[in-house]
């Protein structure tokens, strides 16, 4: 079971208008998509489906899957019943063939998993060659420089386990989050036949700083999300 | 006139033997750089030539240049008479012609400059298709945390101007950095036509433990220098 699935509903509702997921990591992913329109899109870790979603409307053609049977259901409510959603856990096997997808997409993600060397080259086999993968992943900055300003000397270098709670509607998600470093992320992408295209440092949409005066002061300037665009070698 | 240029023989004795220089900076460049026996290099911001020399003595073919030419003087000591070293500014056009180099090593000396753009361009033009790119510079993490520790709110995706000074010998260098944020890096290097092959972040010579006890912890385990391997696309 995932730890979001007993506040799959709540999380969902939260997520498809928060500050960090509706006005920040979502338009920036969606920007660096591009067109996408008649592209064969998978969406790995899909929660509720709010950028599946997003991305059909465009004219993609989505798969989606998350590890949450909870998430999926929400997705299903949301996509309707034809729409392709699965329950798989990136760190195994996926149910796609080989070379299915023009594009993978791996928002907020990749920072639960320890290892991303077994998921990246599931995500590898499922693009065609010269397909595209675009990640968000916590920025390594972030987690980092906020240790520092609580006193403490992590290892910069070391990949390390953050234990986080948050609430979220009557109940409270309990996740680890790995940390790694740039180049940790770089070489686990090189590694499985990646290709760094670009590495995008965006910005929450203008309209968030009226809408969340408090997040938007409290996350200005600092970075927050990382984001790539990677090309199947 | 340079703000190295009073301070190149001090300079020089400080820079061969630092923990930084010495024990972090040019193994790692020269780990990038691999097997370089034949090959053209351009050492672009040479300074007194540690580099140089180093290259050279794995077989390499190098010139180099740097904008002081008190530094050019003291390369030219240690280099030879015959060494092909010029003084030239990595902000104007290079007296090389168009793919005269295999390989161009720019060790710690873009952080000087505030648009990278024309560099970028004039260190691509004098590469041969295929040719690599490897450089180093202040980390973008680095400043950033040392400001929030500072107390300070800096903006880590703004480019800004950072006056620092530092002892050498029995004089002061005052020189300005230029920080900026990972992808106004990234995106530089890939608007001047070359692809990101690699991103590091390499520990420091395991010698360096013993011979630095007091500086050897945090340089292991807090980001200071960031290093990239480009290839002309």
């Amino acid at each position: 079971m995932s730890a979001y699935d007993v506040v799959a509903e709540a999380y969902a509702a939260d997520n498809d208008r928060s500050y960090a997921n509706a006005y920040y990591e979502r338009p920036a992913t969606l920007a660096l998509a591009g067109d996408v329109t008649g592209r064969r899109v998978l969406d790995a870790g899909c929660g509720a489906g709010p950028l599946f979603a997003a991305l059909r409307d465009r004219g993609a053609v989505v798969s989606g899957f998350d590890v949450g049977a909870g998430m999926v259901r929400q997705a299903r409510l949301r996509l309707g019943a034809d729409a392709d959603v699965r329950v798989a856990d990136l760190a195994g096997p996926l149910p796609f063939p080989d070379g299915g997808f023009d594009d993978v997409i791996a928002s907020l993600v990749l920072h639960y998993l320890r290892d991303w060397g077994p998921a990246l080259a599931e995500l590898r086999r499922v693009l065609r060659p010269g397909g595209r993968l675009i990640a968000s992943v916590n920025h390594p900055a972030a987690g980092y420089s906020d240790e520092l300003v609580a006193g403490r000397r992590p290892d910069h270098f070391t990949t390390w386990a953050q234990e986080a709670a948050w609430p979220v509607g009557d109940g409270v998600v309990e996740l680890t989050f790995w940390h790694r470093s740039l180049h940790a992320m770089t070489d686990a992408f090189t590694a499985a036949g990646f290709r760094l295209a670009r590495i995008s440092e965006p910005q929450p949409l203008p309209e968030a700083r009226d809408l969340f005066p408090d997040e938007f002061a409290h996350y200005e300037g600092a970075p927050n999300f990382l984001f790539f665009v990677l090309h199947a070698d | 006139m340079s703000d190295y240029d009073s301070v190149a023989e001090a300079y020089d004795l400080e820079n061969q033997n630092s923990l930084l220089n010495a024990y972090y900076e040019r193994p790692a460049t020269l780990g990038l750089a691999g097997d370089v026996a034949g090959r053209r290099v351009l050492d672009a911001g040479c300074g007194a030539g540690p580099l140089f020399a180093a290259l050279r003595e794995r077989g390499a073919v190098v010139s180099g240049f740097d904008v002081s030419a008190g530094m050019v003087e003291r390369a030219r000591l240690r280099l030879g008479p015959d060494a092909d070293l010029r003084v030239a500014d990595l902000a104007d056009p290079l007296p090389y012609g168009d793919a005269e180099f295999d390989d161009v090593v720019a060790s710690l000396v873009l952080h000087y400059l505030e648009d990278w753009g024309p560099a970028l361009g004039e260190l691509r033009r004098v590469l041969r298709p295929g040719g690599r790119l490897i450089a180093s510079v202040n980390h973008p993490v680095a400043d950033y945390c040392i400001a929030r520790l500072q107390g300070r709110r800096p903006d880590y995706f703004a480019t800004w101007a950072e006056a620092a000074e530092w002892p050498v010998g029995d004089q002061v260098v005052k020189v300005t950095f230029w920080n900026r944020p990972l992808h106004a890096m990234t995106d530089a290097f890939t608007a001047a036509g070359f692809r990101i092959s690699r991103i590091s972040e390499p520990p420091p010579a395991p010698e360096a433990r013993e011979l630095f006890p007091d500086d050897y912890h945090l340089l292991a385990t807090a980001p200071s220098f960031l290093f990239f391997v480009l290839e002309v696309e």
